[in-house]
């Protein structure tokens, strides 16, 4: 009934009926059958009928609210803050070039591995192949990371390089070179560096998206130990992204490349277990894939942007004069050592400037749950 | 008691002991115990000048329980930056030995509370001192990065 309702609402709304579409849509919405992706696309409709750019923010984060993932809502809360802020001064110099991952999704490889990794024996040394690194100055230790792009890209994980902004690498020719970190998601325990090294050949990715429980893994360190195990059966849901495993002990804080009995390679080793058992997981690598994929978006969409080591996101704050991430708040690197203040002009960067004013201290800051950010003023 | 979220019982068996602590303290640090002394609901209550900074030490009892609080509230909240501005101060917050940093409604504090139970007289100097000197540091450091206006100013 409620989402009758709402194919109602938003069927008015494109005939150009906004006020009645949008009565349509709340009510549907009054309704707890609309959730998730539905309940964010009715209010992205909600913010079509409605003018003041205060207003459609409202509607664009309940929209985030109800869909945290929802690309569309993202976009236009971003379009719009984009429009409120000040034009970009010309840079003092060029800008450094940043590279661009490969957008081509990764597939299976006929090639295969040059290093048979299911052969070995747990803790068996062998010469590590040039498609993985060591990361040897991180600040939990030493970590393992491997390429995922032709032209210098590794992936390692988050706790690996910590809120460093570049790390030294050891590669297997035994030069050790500076790799920037230039994108990081905490929540996947996923980090990316780059370096300026060309692979010939990256490792073979195998096709498969899901593995099977008790499939076989085999984890390689920078230094060629082995870590095996299976994938673990579990009832527990496991995060998109993630795979359990019954690997228990680590050579090195993560980042290790986990191969399939074919030596494809399947994903990534984090430190990462859960509380009730010492198993740690594995974080996919076509998950790895679609994340380098979504950081070459951002670079295309704001190529003026500076990794916060902070939050990991790519910050536009700098190219706009400001200090802060406009993510996270975190001091930028390249802010740390120089005079700042807060030019409120960029209040528009960090979304402060377009929420409805709050009754008592008249700020836009924005609300959370009623409650005004600024002084805890609870509308309702 | 600004924060006060116990529920309040009707009993008090040493505050006085430790009201006299504490008064003894501030007459060391020069401090006029008459313009000093708070009229509080309950407990004793205390306020004074440590350079820009204002400090305030409350003795109360809560559940039965007597508690030291030692708060300076340093600056009114900017109107823009909030976001860098709150993170900064959970970075201070780490950073800070004896004290916190919180908001409560448009005002950044710095806060300590302790238990009277095993309080001596060094402690609570060492309290009141660190929290007045934090409050000191801290109020014009963040007014020149962040803007607001210095709570002691109107």
């Amino acid at each position: 009934m409620s989402l009758k309702t709402l194919q109602q609402g938003i069927e008015l709304i494109r005939q150009g009926h906004k006020s009645e579409g949008a009565r349509l849509l709340k009510i549907a919405l009054r309704s707890e059958e609309i959730q998730g992706e539905i309940r964010a696309t009715a209010y992205l409709w909600l913010a079509e009928t409605v003018d003041e750019t205060s207003h459609k923010l409202e509607y664009y984060n309940l929209a985030i609210s109800a869909d945290p993932n929802n690309e569309h809502a993202k976009k236009r809360v971003s379009e719009l803050m984009a429009k409120n802020l000040p034009p970009i001064p010309p840079p003092q110099q060029a800008p450094p070039e940043i590279p661009v991952p490969p957008t081509a999704t990764p597939t299976a490889y006929t090639a295969q591995s040059a290093v048979d990794y299911n052969n070995l024996h747990t803790g068996q040394e062998i010469h590590a192949n040039h498609q993985i690194a060591g990361i040897m100055n991180g600040p939990n230790g030493i970590a393992t990371a491997f390429f995922i792009s032709r032209n210098g890209i590794l992936a390692t994980t988050r706790f690996a390089v910590g809120g460093l902004k570049a790390v030294m690498l050891s590669l297997s020719d035994g030069n050790h070179i500076q790799a920037d970190v230039v994108r990081s998601y905490p929540e996947f325990d996923l980090a990316f560096l780059h370096t300026n090294v060309n692979i010939a050949q990256l490792l073979p990715v195998s096709p498969k998206r899901q593995l099977e429980s008790q499939e076989s893994l085999t984890a390689v360190s920078f230094t060629g130990h082995t870590m095996k195990g299976v994938i673990r059966p579990t009832k527990s849901l496991i995060k998109d992204g993630w795979f359990p495993t019954t690997i228990s002990t680590l050579v090195d804080v993560g980042g290790n490349p986990v191969f399939d009995r074919n030596n494809n390679l399947v994903g990534m080793l984090t430190n990462n277990a859960n509380r009730s058992s010492p198993y740690v997981y594995g974080l996919s690598i076509h998950k790895i894939y679609h994340l380098v994929e979504q950081y070459a978006q951002e670079m295309r969409n704001t190529p003026k942007t500076s990794y916060c080591p902070g939050c990991g996101c790519r910050s536009k704050a700098g190219g706009y004069g400001g200090f802060y991430c406009e993510h996270c708040g975190a001091t930028l690197p390249e802010a740390q050592d120089i005079q700042r203040s807060f030019d409120p002009k960029l209040a528009g960067l960090y979304g402060e400037n377009m929420s409805r004013p709050c009754p008592r201290c008249h700020t836009s800051i924005g609300f959370y749950k009623g409650t005004c950010l600024r002084c805890g003023y609870q509308a309702r | 008691m600004l924060f006060a979220g116990r529920n309040n019982r009707d009993s008090s068996k040493s505050l006085s002991h430790f009201a006299r602590i504490v008064e003894e303290i501030l007459t060391a640090l020069d401090v006029n115990l008459q313009e000093a002394r708070l009229d509080t609901e309950q407990g004793y209550g205390w306020h004074f000048l440590r350079g820009s900074a204002i400090i305030e030490i409350y003795i109360t009892e809560q559940n039965g329980r007597g508690y030291m609080q030692v708060l300076s509230p340093i600056i009114h909240l900017p109107e823009t930056g909030l976001l860098p501005l709150y993170r900064r101060l959970l970075e201070y917050n780490l950073q800070l030995t004896n004290a916190s940093l919180g908001v409560y409604l448009d005002v950044v504090y710095v806060f300590n509370e302790r238990p009277l139970q095993g309080l001596d007289a060094a402690e609570t100097n060492t309290i009141i001192t660190m929290v007045a000197g934090y409050a000191d540091d801290l109020d014009n450091e963040l007014l020149n990065e962040f803007g607001g206006r210095l709570y002691s100013q109107t």
